[in-house]
This record gives C-alpha cells, structure tokens and sequence, in this order.
C-alpha cells in the first residue's frame, strides 16, 4: 500500500538512461476500474506514464522501466489530468445526493496494480466501491448506505 | 430545503464537473410541481446561460448541490418545455394567500419546499403570517390544492392540522399528511416535529 501524499513531487527516473523524466504532479484514476491508468508528470512538460510502465515505487523516486514510456496524454481522464482535473489532497468531497463530506485527505492504492483502495477524509476513510467521478468541482463518491 | 436556498448552489454531475449555478426555480403553482431551473454560467462574473435543467433530469438535490447523472442533462432553452424555457413571473406564487375551505388562513407563501434527496420534488410551503399574526415561519405540505390563483390558495381544511413550526420536522409529516388524505382516517393529532 502505498498513499498519494507520499508519490506526489517525486522524482520520475527512467531504469534504462538513469534520466529523470519530470516529477509526479498527480495520478489519474479511473473512477470505473477503481484503478490508477498513469502518473501525470509535470515541472517539464505534460507527459503522462503508464502505471504498467511503473517498475517500482520506492521511497526516494518512482521508476520507470524506459524514458520511451513518457508520452502525451491519451485518452479522456488523460486529458483532464492535463488540464488540471486530479484527484488530489485538498479536493472537495461530494456524495451523489449532493452533501459535502469534506475535502479528500488522501488516496490509498495498491503499488503493483495500480488499484484504488480507498481515499482518507479526517478520520473516516470511503472506499474505493464509491468512487464515482473525479471532476472539476469534486470527487464524487456514492453515499453511505443507510 | 427551502426553493430559495437553491439558488447560487453549484449543478455538479456524478462525474465531480460543475456546469452551471441555479439562477431561478421554476414552480407551477396550479399543480403545485417543481418544473426546474434556470441556471447562471459557474463563474464570479457569470451571466445567464441559455440552457435550462428540467426538474426530471435532476438525479438528486442535496444540501451543498444540485447533483445530475451528465453534462447532457442541460438543454438549451429552445429544446426545453415552453414553462421551464419561458419562467412566467406569473405563475409565481410567493405572497399568495393560504386559506382553508373553511375560510381560515393559514399564512402567506413566503418559500416552496424542496425535497432533499433524489429527484427534484416540490413538498411544502413555507407561510409567513396567518391567524397569530406573527413572523415566525410554518410549514404546511403541498396539499392537493383545491383551488388556486394569483392570490390565493385554497386547500383542504385538513391542512390546518398538519402545519409545523419546525422545517426538520417537516419531512416526516408530508407522507402521514397525503395517506391521511387518501384513506380518510382521522389524524391522530398535531405532528411533532
């Protein structure tokens, strides 16, 4: 398990050139698959990671198995990513009845899968199964059952 | 929720996107339903926007926003129902007169209260004034109006047993109300809110 806090502003180095290919600027989750598609990196330009080129996660630098790996965006939440749509510490928290439950925390995941475990608010934690959209305005989550 | 209090309140669909803020409920007040929205551009300086929200395609109203399953929930005015298109200052019935069938009145409509929840639904009104002749709100649910007009609403002397002075209070009335309505047994007395 690893938290979004701690990937954040790290430095992106590819294994093969030992080059670093930016710093993480935010993860863009497919609220669908519940699962993080790429890591967004900023400081150079808008170039976007594949998690399935993520070779590992360690504590000083996130490795990329090729500098080849960095690319444009691609596909929709690519795009939003790029325009500044993250799901990110700070982010409002709305549920689908349309109550705020606060702002998100953090996000927990899985490092070799990518898969969203679930995202921390105070002291509470929502599951990832809620998860309904990361938007412009806020991270939308289904409401608690009754 | 009290219609006013919607306005301003961002419309954000389940994908976490804010499209619009409402502007204006849109009420028919002769078959006491909530029609929709008009809505302001999501900005400090934002103008009218052209499209309306129709009340059908709200997926929910909640305390902070106004909740729709996709951007394809708006429709531009021209594709909208003339009354949502058109808002008729009209139809409006804030200031009306409510009164029994029996001739006693229960207050000025000061607000329409909105069901928090899924959907968008009309369920009371807020009246100001009446008999006790003071300030303090009540909260009276949507009758099935007898009759109503510019001025007045006229509804069934059985209302007068189902105003609360608590809005909290309010939701749990609405539904003993219109059973008490349907199947003629005798209210078992005053809610508590």
């Amino acid at each position: 398990m690893s938290s979004l806090r701690a990937l954040l502003r790290r430095p992106v180095v590819a294994t093969d050139t030992a080059e670093q290919l930016g710093v993480v600027e935010g993860v863009v989750v497919d609220p669908a698959q519940r699962r993080i598609l790429a890591v967004h990196l900023g400081a150079k330009t808008d170039t976007f990671v594949s998690w399935d080129d993520v070779h590992s996660v360690g504590s000083d630098a996130v490795m990329v198995s090729s500098s080849a790996a960095a690319r444009a965006p691609r596909g929709p939440f690519e795009e939003r990513a790029a325009a500044g749509v993250h799901i990110a510490p700070g982010k409002r928290l709305l549920d689908d009845g349309g109550d705020e439950l606060g702002e998100v925390d953090d996000v927990e995941f899985d490092d070799s899968t990518g898969a969203v475990e679930g995202l921390s608010v105070g002291d509470t934690t929502v599951t990832s199964d809620r998860l309904r959209g990361v938007g412009s305005y806020a991270v939308v989550v289904a409401r608690e059952p009754s | 929720m009290r219609a006013s209090e919607l306005i301003g309140r961002p419309v954000v669909t389940l994908a976490g996107d804010d499209l619009a803020e409402i502007r204006d409920v849109v009420y028919d007040s002769e078959r006491g339903e909530l029609l929709g929205f008009t809505l302001n551009q999501r900005s400090w300086f934002g103008g009218k926007l052209r499209e309306r929200l129709t009340a059908d395609a709200v997926h929910a109203i909640g305390n902070d926003a106004v909740m729709v399953p996709s951007d394809a929930a708006l429709v531009d005015a021209g594709e909208a129902p003339e009354a949502v298109a058109e808002a008729a200052p009209d139809r409006n019935v804030l200031g009306a007169s409510v009164l029994t069938e029996s001739g006693t009145k229960i207050g000025d409509v000061s607000d329409v209260i909105v069901a928090l929840g899924s959907g968008a639904r009309a369920v009371g009104y807020e009246v100001t004034g009446g008999e006790s002749g003071d300030a303090v709100a009540r909260y009276i649910p949507l009758p099935e109006q007898r009759a109503v007009s510019g001025d007045a609403l006229v509804v069934p002397d059985e209302v007068d047993r189902f105003v609360v002075d608590d809005l909290a209070g309010f939701g749990a009335s609405v539904p003993e109300f219109r059973s008490q309505l349907h199947d003629g047994t005798p209210p078992t007395g005053r809610m508590e809110p």
